[in-house]
């Protein structure tokens, strides 16, 4: 007989309360971890989905995702010269405010090295990729846009020929897919009224360097074992800064979001420390509710083990109601979120074997009130 | 010890410190439970009854003098509490004033609680414990709650509890102090026909001197003695 099942039968409402408030902790708890894994994964999204072997980005800078980097428009030239390189694509990403629909959103544009990269590796819901070199945009769903709106970026209009999804950039902006060059114009739009005051002034207007301008320069070698030669190569030249993909993820882990994980891990830390807190209250008051039974359980001779296990299991039982109320209640609502809140099984496995970890050291607090019961306090 | 006892109490004694001043609540008891007899306890609130129970059911151990179980001692001043549950769990049944059913669990699983303890299977357990309630003319209530219960009915059920490991002692505190007097003798009757039926030596600890043709022998205590009785 399971006792413990037999006294959640007897209490079901308070039962149900406590493991629904526990479940909603668990909860915020899976929300926190989720809304990471989504960060790090829209963060990575351009590094992987580019799938260049090397990054080429302005010298003496962590870029273009850790910080800012120009290079040359006409590096890629150059790049490809280099013996063991396959493949060089013009790389350029930046976020801007644009009005759409009457309403102001911020968009990513990433620029694809049309003809070269025509974007076929962009999953598309709807319409077609890129098949014009100027004028065209795929865009992301989180956009609000669809195939065949217009949109004014700089001084050009776009019109929407696909729509993809899942496409954001490390800020959650909705990616808008253009070739380079229509991203490189886009880039260094200026007003009208500011290229006449800067030439009044005799300045330029933007652009650090001269001519227009690239974030980075991503090279495909031959085979991985060019790899290390193709960037000493490279990083000969003095004027830029190579690195490999896992560099790149790691730039971004460490840089930008290392404070971040280190955040969201403490508040994982301090939910588990609230859901210890909460288990040990709801088992302790359960126990104490039930010390006139445990002494008559002792009186008619039940080892010490059946106690425990009764006060264990109606503590693990809270802990696998409140992770299943949490999981339900994740998969349910988290979707709506406007950022990605990207659940791994691996995580919430984790999650709740923390939480049956913090179940069963949460009932030490009930099994050491009630190993102290004596069976005469029957009688008492 | 006396012949044929299944359970002997020598020279009881049990001294309890009370804000460390040494009270004693029984002293130098000796009485012998012999099976198929009801043997009552009588005595005024405070004249060590309870003190007295707890000691011959090895709820509690002796600060001096033994409890021996068939001619074998297996409690005095030495014995620990935690091996004498073992012994509980197998030979005695308790029934106390009030009924002390668990209340998250219904009257069948009450009484099969003793059999669980005891690694009874299940199906038998329920079985046994269905038979009990049946006998005891409450085996339609077998799944109500003890709070849907009347008082006189979570005794029966209480009795059956006690009665469900088949033990050869049972030890009733106060039976009868929470039923009327029909409920009570019907209580007492109940613990008559166990003595002559299933051989149980009974011991009844009460106050009310009313239903003396129940028991075998009567013993009567005061100021933790006994006074007066047949051993």
């Amino acid at each position: 007989m399971n006792l413990a099942w037999k006294d959640i039968r007897f209490n079901r409402s308070r039962y149900l309360l406590t493991a629904c408030g526990v479940g909603a902790i668990i909860c915020a708890t899976i929300g926190m971890i989720a809304l990471y894994r989504g960060i790090v994964h829209e963060a990575l999204l351009v590094i992987y989905e580019s799938d260049a072997d090397l990054w080429v980005v302005q010298a003496n800078s962590h870029g273009p995702f850790a910080e800012v980097s120009r290079i040359f428009g006409t590096l890629d030239r150059r790049v490809e010269g280099v013996s063991g390189v396959r493949r060089v694509r013009r790389f350029l990403q930046f976020n801007r405010q644009f009005t759409f629909n009457n309403a102001r959103s911020g968009f990513s544009i990433n620029g694809l090295d049309f003809p070269k990269d025509d974007g076929m590796w962009v999953p598309l819901l709807a319409g077609r990729h890129l098949t014009k070199g100027h004028y065209e945009t795929i865009v992301d769903i989180s956009t609000g846009m669809v195939v065949g709106d217009v949109i004014r970026l700089g001084r050009d209009d776009f019109t929407v020929v696909g729509l993809t999804s899942g496409q954001v950039d490390a800020s959650g902006d909705g990616i808008l897919f253009v070739t380079v060059a229509d991203a490189m114009d886009i880039d260094l739009y200026a007003p009208t009224e500011i290229i006449l005051l800067s030439r009044a002034t005799k300045t330029r207007p933007t652009a650090p360097l001269p001519g227009r301008s690239l974030s980075a320069v991503l090279v495909s070698v031959n085979s991985s074992d060019d790899i290390a030669a193709v960037k000493s190569s490279i990083e000969r030249w003095g004027d830029v800064s190579v690195f490999t993909q896992d560099e790149e993820v790691g730039l971004v882990l460490s840089g930008a979001l290392y404070k971040l994980r280190i955040q969201l891990l403490s508040f994982v830390f301090l939910m588990l420390v609230v859901n210890f807190a909460v288990i040990s209250l709801a088992v302790y008051a359960s126990v104490l509710e039930k010390l006139h039974a445990i002494a008559l359980l002792k009186l008619m001779g039940a080892r010490s083990r059946v106690v425990i296990l009764m006060i264990v299991q109606y503590s693990l039982l809270i802990g696998v109601f409140g992770s299943l109320f949490a999981v339900a209640t994740s998969v349910t609502i988290f979707p709506w979120f406007p950022r990605t809140v990207l659940m791994l099984p691996q995580d919430i496995a984790a999650l709740i074997g923390a939480v049956v970890f913090v179940c069963v050291f949460a009932s030490w607090f009930g099994v050491s009130r009630a190993l102290k019961v004596r069976a005469q306090e029957v009688l008492a | 010890m006396s012949r044929g006892a299944i359970l002997h109490a020598e020279n009881v004694t049990k001294i309890y410190r009370a804000g460390g001043v040494p009270v004693r609540a029984i002293h130098n008891v000796t009485v012998s439970l012999y099976p198929s007899k009801v043997l009552a306890i009588f005595g005024p609130s405070g004249s060590g009854k309870t003190t007295f129970l707890m000691m011959a059911g090895l709820i509690d151990v002796p600060t001096s003098g033994e409890v021996l179980f068939r001619g074998q001692t297996i409690s005095n001043s030495k014995s620990k509490l935690s091996e004498l549950s073992a012994f509980r769990r197998r030979h005695i049944g308790f029934v106390f004033q009030r009924a002390n059913l668990i209340p998250f669990l219904t009257a069948i699983e009450n009484v099969e609680i003793p059999l669980q303890l005891n690694d009874v299977p299940q199906a038998s357990a329920k079985e046994r414990a269905l038979s009990l309630l049946n006998l005891l003319n409450v085996g339609r209530r077998a799944n109500s709650l003890p709070q849907q219960l009347s008082g006189g009915e979570q005794q029966r059920v209480a009795i059956a509890r006690a009665l469900a490991n088949k033990p050869s002692l049972l030890f009733a505190d106060e039976p009868t102090g929470a039923l009327d007097s029909v409920h009570g003798r019907q209580v007492l009757s109940l613990f008559r026909e166990v003595a002559d039926q299933e051989g149980v030596a009974v011991c009844v600890v009460t106050h009310d001197t009313r239903a003396t043709e129940f028991f075998d022998d009567t013993v009567f205590m005061s100021d933790g003695a006994i006074v007066k009785g047949r051993i």
